[in-house]
């Protein structure tokens, strides 16, 4: 059943549009449309202004 | 270091407590800022495998001032201070003393007054940056209270919760408050918000270890933790009541630091990313806002912190699950000698102790211990192995199991989502269960059907430590 399912990671990354720095977001924070807080500038914005969201499956591909 | 304390000596707070560890405790002499400069100096003693309390009498502040008061941290990081805090004599015995300790009970008695309520702050006065919350890790991204035990009420029943739950401080009079999904604190704030009603909350920092570790007992719901924790520490605790927004809260008279505040509903904003006990970043969150409405303290308040992700949060965490796991595992193997969940594998392992089990019996305790949410992998092992030594943990594991035979896995179990090898969206774990445990003999004074240990005679061992202890080591290879 799980044998095949391979090591994806679990962890969603967003960048911060303004810092560009890249931090771990749950995927139950972006489906609440609550503003993410960049733990570095603190700039508050919506996940739809991210630099980039950046999910597992987006990793795999780039090795 | 001379710590004052006004009262009477068998009173259990923080300040006797570190006043009967005076020669433990570290003061370092420079001034420390609480930004990743406190936490990083845990980190370096951690490494080296010391773990002295730590107390910062000069903390600076993110804004370049000298806190007024002092940072205590790493206070439980030391698993024989963390046991002696509870009266064990032996920390290695923790498991099956705690099993009995949490089974009991002695109920709080309040008080109309106590020494937190000495200093109070409202309206403009309050200020939670004036703080000396540290920020701990590069993502973190600001001041975390990290040792406060949030206090709500079930409306229903009126039955009290406490749990450690961080905040993050956002403002004078704004913090965060992640009450995990699944707590009793985040059922109670469910309730009020249903209701169309703000949670009462009431965070209290600082206290005797022993008050601390009790009261992070794991218990069904709604269930009370004062007495318990009053069972842990060896006497009742002392409660004060205090009314938040028409509700009463019974909090610790004898904490150092109370912050009262209300979670609005529906109020929810970004929490994190934050430091874990996995040794990990967590993700950033949605989590309810308090907006405080007061803080109290006592004359000279000192502010705990805990190292989270270090050994200062998970050897107290470690040792009370210790206690619960051994009362699991005992009720199905009465040959359960000892259980030890290392710092080495977070919360995640767990090594159990038999004493010549009876056949199946070794297997019977790892389904019971595996059953716990916390327990990712569980090995049993013999009298003969030192659950405290990883070499002889890993030279049984290496010499006592055919994998195949030896060890199952569990699929589809509830555990933590935060650890990092689970995949996106899996909300459950796998777990294995490893019989490290070597046959049982023919018969009971005979010879077990397996090689005897490398062994040398007692006499010969006595001559080498004899030879060994006038030999000059400093210039022999560690490695």
């Amino acid at each position: 059943m799980s044998g095949n399912e391979g090591k994806t990671g679990n962890t969603v990354w967003a960048a911060c549009p303004s810092c560009a720095v890249w931090f771990p977001v749950a995927p139950d924070l972006l489906a609440a449309r609550i503003d993410l807080h960049c733990p570095i500038c603190h700039l508050e914005f919506p996940s739809g202004d991210a630099r980039r969201i950046l999910r597992p499956e987006d990793t795999t591909e780039t090795r | 270091m001379t710590i004052e304390t006004a009262k009477p000596v068998d009173r259990k707070d923080l300040r006797s407590w570190l006043a009967t560890h005076d020669a433990a405790i570290w003061q370092p002499a420079e001034s420390l800022s609480v930004r990743h400069e406190i936490t990083a100096l845990q980190h370096e003693l951690d490494k080296a495998n010391r773990f002295p309390p730590l107390l910062i009498e000069r903390s600076i502040l993110p804004n370049g001032a000298l806190s007024n008061l002092a940072v205590a941290t790493n206070l439980l990081a030391s698993r024989s201070l963390a046991a002696q805090a509870m009266g064990l004599d032996d920390h290695r015995r923790a498991g099956p003393a705690l099993a009995a300790r949490t089974s009991a009970t002695i109920e709080p008695v309040v008080d109309p007054d106590g020494p937190v309520l000495a200093r109070v702050f409202t309206g403009d006065a309050i200020d939670l940056t004036g703080l000396p919350a540290l920020v701990q890790h590069t993502l973190d991204p600001g001041p975390y209270l990290t040792a406060a035990h949030a206090t709500t009420v079930d409306p229903d029943t009126g039955i009290d919760n406490t749990a450690i739950q961080r905040c993050w401080i956002k403002g004078p009079r704004r913090m965060s408050w992640f009450p995990y999904p699944a707590s009793h604190n985040m059922q109670n704030l469910r309730k009020y918000w249903a209701a169309g009603q703000a949670c009462p909350v009431a965070f209290w920092i600082g206290h005797h270890p022993a008050i601390m570790m009790g009261a992070q007992a794991k218990l069904t719901y709604p269930q009370s933790h004062w007495s318990v924790a009053g069972a842990v520490a060896g006497g009742p605790l002392r409660l004060l009541e205090t009314t938040v927004d028409g509700v009463t809260i019974r909090v610790p008279a004898d904490t150092e630091i109370l912050i009262e505040g209300l979670a609005h509903p529906n109020l929810l904003a970004a929490d994190g990313p934050f430091g874990e006990y996995t040794g990990y970043s967590g993700p950033q969150v949605a989590a309810p806002e308090v907006a405080v409405t007061r803080i109290t303290m006592r004359d000279g308040a000192m502010y705990h912190d805990i190292g989270s992700g270090l050994a200062d949060a998970l050897v107290p965490d470690n040792l009370m699950n210790e206690g619960k796991l051994f009362a699991q595992a005992a009720t199905v193997a009465p040959s359960l000698k000892n259980v030890h969940v290392p710092v080495s594998g977070r919360r995640f392992h767990a090594y159990l102790q038999l004493d010549n089990p009876a056949p199946g019996e070794a297997r019977a305790a790892l389904a019971a211990t595996v059953a716990n949410r916390r327990v990712k992998a569980a090995f049993a092992f013999d009298r003969d192995i030192d659950l405290f030594a990883p070499d002889q943990v890993l030279w049984a594991v290496a010499t006592r199991v055919q994998w195949h035979r030896d060890s199952w896995i569990e699929r589809d179990q509830p555990g933590s989502l935060l650890d990092p090898s689970l995949s996106l969206g899996v909300k459950t774990t796998s777990k294995i269960a490893v019989d490290a445990t070597l046959p049982a003999g023919p018969q009971r004074d005979a010879p077990q059907p397996v090689p005897p240990i490398l062994d040398v005679p007692a006499d010969a061992i006595d001559r080498a430590q004899a030879v060994l202890a006038s030999a000059e080591r400093s210039t022999w290879p560690k490695s």
